[in-house]
């Protein structure tokens, strides 16, 4: 180890917890467009701070506060943000969304992704592939058994996939196009962190569309047996799948929902696969 | 009036017919006149018993269909059955490799197991991250291998503290050849467990068929050792091949423990960073620290920290060829 690495330990060391995150990067020495990309930065708080150039491509940022903080110019390319657990979803996890300009943040961010390797993220890891899109659980593969249209049927899944961890929201649909945001707009909603109801066909396949793009990945709809897989959290389903789009008005954010062994929110609603929800192989 | 036999497609036909008219090996082994020469429609018409008008037109248009009275002329010809699954519905490649191991009988060997390289934290040979081995299951079956993978915790240098790895990534590249087998041996990984009495090693197959990798993860100590034979098979080797192993983890999978046994000769300018109460520390401070422990690794490339490379190289053994002229 050099005189000069030994040294900057040192003053880290030395150094008080009243310093924010950047000044003690600055007293490391650590370049920002570099060092952090899969490091692992569980529980830092990153409030007030000015993250412009700093990159968390992969990093993993449990439990971190972003209260405040200025992340124009940063990178969370598939970064780690989150576990799965089951139960109520926590209130301190790691929101991006609570960040000073978020929205201005999005909107500068709609490029395309590196593709990196989906290596560093394992079964039960939550992660988002770009700002705008949903947060992402990896579950497991597995065999599921399922009835449908009064069949039993079967599948396995020899891989892991990703699959969102909330149901599509009214939020995330906002990033459509304009004409078809202003549509759904006109058509009323009181929330946008509710899960969305009554989405087209136009709608859905305009928003895949979008992700894909951005997220430089190719999602696709959850199919049945999808759901029942993800749905049934490793446990076989005692009932039928009635698959199609949610319906009617929901009025719950979705923080408000259990999640199941996986981690996954399915929005209380068990005996409809919502369709517009989305996956991506892994 | 006869029953007209119609054409059945044939999978990458022109590929297959390609390596007749041009492998020197199969040139070799169906000379004409005694020459090693690129083989012309014509003469391979003649050599098969058709008008080479009739071979030609029954491969023209890209249509990928031959007609059975063809095929088993190519198939008396080049001494190959008709029926073998490479035939009709396997790649060209997988038909070239079976062509070579049961007409030609050539079978491709390891001809060396090149260098192997471990990244060393001191001069210590037992301070090792990781050491990996890779070599030749079995004589019988030359095409698959063994992997002998040793992860232990190691000294981070002039620190009284150490390295643990519980989860790491090995991965195989191949150039020239591919891997084979996957269900049988993601089965056979998933009944492999090293430790079933308290800390067991899931092992999960991930990547492509050119870039395979495997998955080691433990919950709560380090990986340990593992000697898995085999862990995969290959199929497709052409001479010159070569595949590097590599063992690597991703910077966040990387703990950092305070070693209970000071190393002899710690520097004791040391001692008061270790003395510092790790718990009182914040989250940034020791994320910090930890990045920058992190960095006696050595460069880190996409948060990859390659600790252990084992790299093969493949040659080709003729087992005796018969010849039928």
């Amino acid at each position: 180890m050099t005189k000069d690495l030994f040294e900057r330990i040192k003053t880290i060391a030395a150094a008080g917890d009243h310093l924010s995150f950047t000044t003690l990067v600055a007293l490391s020495g650590l370049k920002p467009e570099k060092d952090f990309q899969f490091a692992d930065l569980s529980g830092v708080s990153f409030e007030g701070c000015d993250l412009d150039g700093f990159d968390f491509s992969g990093a993993r940022l449990v439990g971190c506060d972003f209260t405040g903080a200025r992340i124009r110019g940063a990178r969370f390319d598939q970064t780690e943000v989150d576990r799965a657990y089951a139960g109520q979803v926590r209130s301190d996890r790691t929101d991006l969304r609570s960040a000073f300009d978020w929205q201005r943040f999005c909107n500068e961010n709609s490029h395309k992704n590196e593709i990196r390797s989906d290596d560093h993220l394992s079964v039960g890891a939550v992660f988002r592939d770009c700002p705008i899109g949903p947060e992402m659980v990896v579950v497991p593969g597995g065999h599921v058994a399922y009835r449908s249209d009064g069949e039993v049927r079967d599948h396995t899944f020899t891989r892991p996939f990703a699959v969102c961890r909330f149901p599509i929201t009214e939020w995330e649909l906002l990033t459509l196009p304009k004409v078809l945001r202003n549509a759904r707009r006109s058509a009323g909603s009181d929330s946008w962190d509710v899960p969305a109801t009554d989405v087209s066909d136009v709608d859905r396949y305009a928003y895949r569309s979008l992700l894909s793009s951005v997220a430089g990945r190719e999602y696709m709809f959850l199919e049945q047996s999808h759901w029942a897989h993800v749905f049934g959290g490793g446990h076989e389903l005692q009932f039928s799948i009635r698959y199609g789009g949610r319906q009617g008005k929901m009025k719950r954010p979705i923080s408000r929902f259990a999640a199941n062994n996986f981690g996954v929110v399915h929005a209380n609603i068990p005996e409809v696969g919502a369709y517009q929800d989305v996956l991506r192989s892994f | 009036m006869g029953q007209r036999k119609l054409a059945y497609p044939v999978f990458e036909l022109h590929l297959k017919l390609a390596y007749f008219r041009k492998d020197p090996d199969c040139l070799a082994y169906r000379k004409r006149d005694g020459s090693d020469e690129p083989r012309d429609w014509k003469t391979l018409g003649d050599d098969v018993g058709l008008k080479w008008e009739t071979l030609r037109a029954s491969v023209s248009g890209q249509k990928n269909e031959i007609t059975p009275n063809l095929a088993d002329g190519l198939a008396a010809f080049f001494g190959f059955s008709v029926d073998w699954p490479e035939w009709r519905k396997g790649t060209a490649a997988a038909f070239k490799e079976r062509y070579r191991r049961d007409v030609l009988n050539i079978t491709p060997v390891f001809e060396m197991a090149a260098a192997a390289w471990h990244r060393h934290l001191s001069h210590e040979a037992n301070n090792r991250m990781a050491s990996l081995w890779v070599g030749i299951a079995s004589q019988g079956h030359p095409q698959e291998l063994h992997v002998e993978l040793a992860c232990q915790p190691a000294e981070v240098p002039g620190q009284r503290k150490r390295f643990l790895i519980r989860r790491g990534i090995l991965l195989a590249e191949l150039t020239g050849a591919e891997t084979s087998g996957l269900a049988e041996t993601q089965a056979y990984l998933d009944a492999y467990v090293s430790r079933p009495s308290r800390f067991p090693v899931r092992i999960e197959l991930g990547g492509r068929r050119d870039a395979q990798s495997w998955e080691f993860e433990t919950d709560g100590v380090a990986i340990g050792n593992h000697s898995i034979s085999p862990i995969c098979k290959l199929v497709n080797v052409v001479s010159g091949a070569h595949a590097v192993f590599s063992f690597f983890i991703y910077s966040k999978h990387l703990e950092i423990q305070d070693d209970a046994a000071s190393p002899v000769g710690a520097d004791t300018e040391d001692d008061a960073v270790v003395s510092t109460d790790g718990k009182a520390l914040g989250h940034a401070r020791k994320a910090i620290l930890k990045l920058l422990h992190e960095s006696a690794l050595g460069e880190r490339v996409k948060g990859h920290i390659v600790l252990a490379v084992c790299e093969l190289v493949f040659g080709e053994q003729a087992g005796g060829r018969v010849g039928h002229d």
